[in-house]
């Protein structure tokens, strides 16, 4: 009986044991996860031949070079609230923004949804705007707890987008702000604010057209 | 010896042994599948590398997301989309022999090439709140967001894992506080049980903007780009 109760206890102990061990080292897991492998960079092989192989790395060259912008580009960094016009090796603007809240709103009587969220992407400027106006959407009065006006002239707010906008995506601006306040933290319902003094060399020296890198 | 104690005894030395000879084996099979060293590696092989890191910058550029390139060449990390650097911060190695970037280098590729393994796993080891969350309070009132949503972590220390042994560890000027005393105990442990058997660990300390970027841009499954030294 006792003999028999350690024939259990025994492989029980090991199989504990190659757990704790494999848990420990590995950290839970498998050897062929954490690998994680990428087969792109095992599949290419260069062609034996030289001049072939000269042609084929020439070619793979030009791929990424005519990918490189080059002239400057915006670039929106949304985990630290701040956005760069800059240049491969070197950054010509750094300022202190604010990028979208994430948060949402539904609508409780159509169940309309709203995410205000900043996308993600490249994106280009497709209009510059001084002194404008925003028309603001039906989220904006929603969020007031105000009805929504049936007269356009109503929706429109001559002070809330600063002096400047550039417009890019879909219906996304960056602009001006009357909370500067709060540059630096993440409260947009998508929009890009900026403070006057950057907005207006960001404004001077961005032209339509000229790419926009969000992450 | 007692019978019970015998028995007990046993099979705990049985576990020892099989996870020794296991874990020599494993040592055994990545030493022997490493790569021989960059200096011996003739002129078509540079130039197989330099294909070869092309064509894995090109299909990332392919996947439209974000990715990071750890540059042992030009010491520098970047951020790229669509293969346009978007953020960058020079590797300033500290506490990290001179040798580890190589060997780093060489245990990322493992015996296979390879150029681009997802980062499996962050830890954070301490950390500040950028804005004092009575702040976020009034201001998510104000913006009918969620405080917990505008919150950012600073992060003043961090590990980044490939798996197989390759740890980045990113560290700030700035004091923070643990975010798990039990947790990042038990991190250090299993760290320091691993590091016999192998492991590569940079060690560089970055502006604490630039760590934030990383930090939060470091989601587990980022593609990471490996530029070896030579």
């Amino acid at each position: 009986m006792k003999r028999r109760f350690w024939y259990i206890i025994i492989p029980l102990v090991l199989l504990v044991g190659f757990v704790v061990v494999r848990v420990v080292i590995t950290g839970g897991k498998s050897p062929l996860n954490q690998m994680g492998m990428f087969s792109d960079s095992l599949l290419v092989q260069l062609p034996e031949d030289k001049g072939l192989a000269q042609k084929e790395l020439e070619r793979a060259r030009k791929a990424l070079a005519k990918i490189e912008p080059s002239k400057s580009y915006i670039v929106i960094d949304t985990h630290a609230n701040m956005i760069f016009l800059r240049t491969e090796d070197s950054i010509l603007i750094k300022a202190t923004c604010s990028t979208g809240s994430g948060g949402e709103l539904i609508d409780s009587v159509t169940g309309r949804r709203w995410s205000f969220a900043t996308p993600r992407g490249v994106f280009k400027i497709t209009s510059k705007q001084a002194d404008p106006w925003w028309r603001k959407p039906d989220w904006a009065f929603l969020e007031d707890n105000e009805p929504i006006p049936s007269d356009p002239s109503q929706r429109l707010d001559p002070e809330m987008l600063g002096a400047f906008a550039m417009g890019f995506g879909d219906n996304y601006y960056i602009h001006g702000t009357i909370y500067e306040r709060l540059l630096g933290v993440s409260v947009t319902h998508g929009c890009v604010r900026v403070g006057s003094d950057d907005l207006k060399k960001l404004y001077d020296m961005v032209p339509i057209g000229m790419p926009v890198y969000i992450f | 010896m007692v019978p019970t104690a015998r028995w007990i005894t046993r099979p705990l030395c049985t576990v020892l042994v099989c996870a020794v000879v296991l874990t020599c084996q494993k040592k055994h099979s990545e030493q022997t599948s490493l790569p021989e060293s960059g200096n011996n590696k003739g002129e078509h092989q540079r130039t197989e590398l330099e294909y070869r890191l092309l064509q894995a910058e090109l299909a990332l550029v392919k996947s439209d997301s974000l990715y990071l390139v750890l540059n042992l060449k030009q010491n520098e990390l970047q951020l790229k989309l669509k293969g346009v650097v978007v953020w960058n911060s020079p590797i300033n190695l500290i506490e990290t022999d001179s040798q580890e970037p190589e060997k780093f280098a060489k245990r990322f590729q493992g015996g296979k090439e390879l150029l681009i393994r997802p980062i499996s796993y962050k830890y954070l080891f301490t950390a500040q709140n950028k804005t004092p969350d009575s702040i976020l309070v009034i201001i998510s009132d104000a913006v009918k967001a969620k405080p917990e949503l505008m919150q950012r972590d600073v992060p003043a220390r961090f590990q980044l894992l490939w798996g197989y042994g390759l740890i980045l560890e990113v560290r700030t000027d700035i004091k923070g506080i643990p975010k798990s005393k039990f947790k990042s105990t038990i991190v250090e442990v299993r760290e320091a049980l691993r590091r016999p058997f192998g492991e590569a660990r940079i060690v560089v300390k970055m502006d604490p903007d630039d760590a934030l970027t990383l930090y939060r841009a470091a989601q587990p499954g980022l593609p990471t780009l490996l530029y070896p030294p030579l």
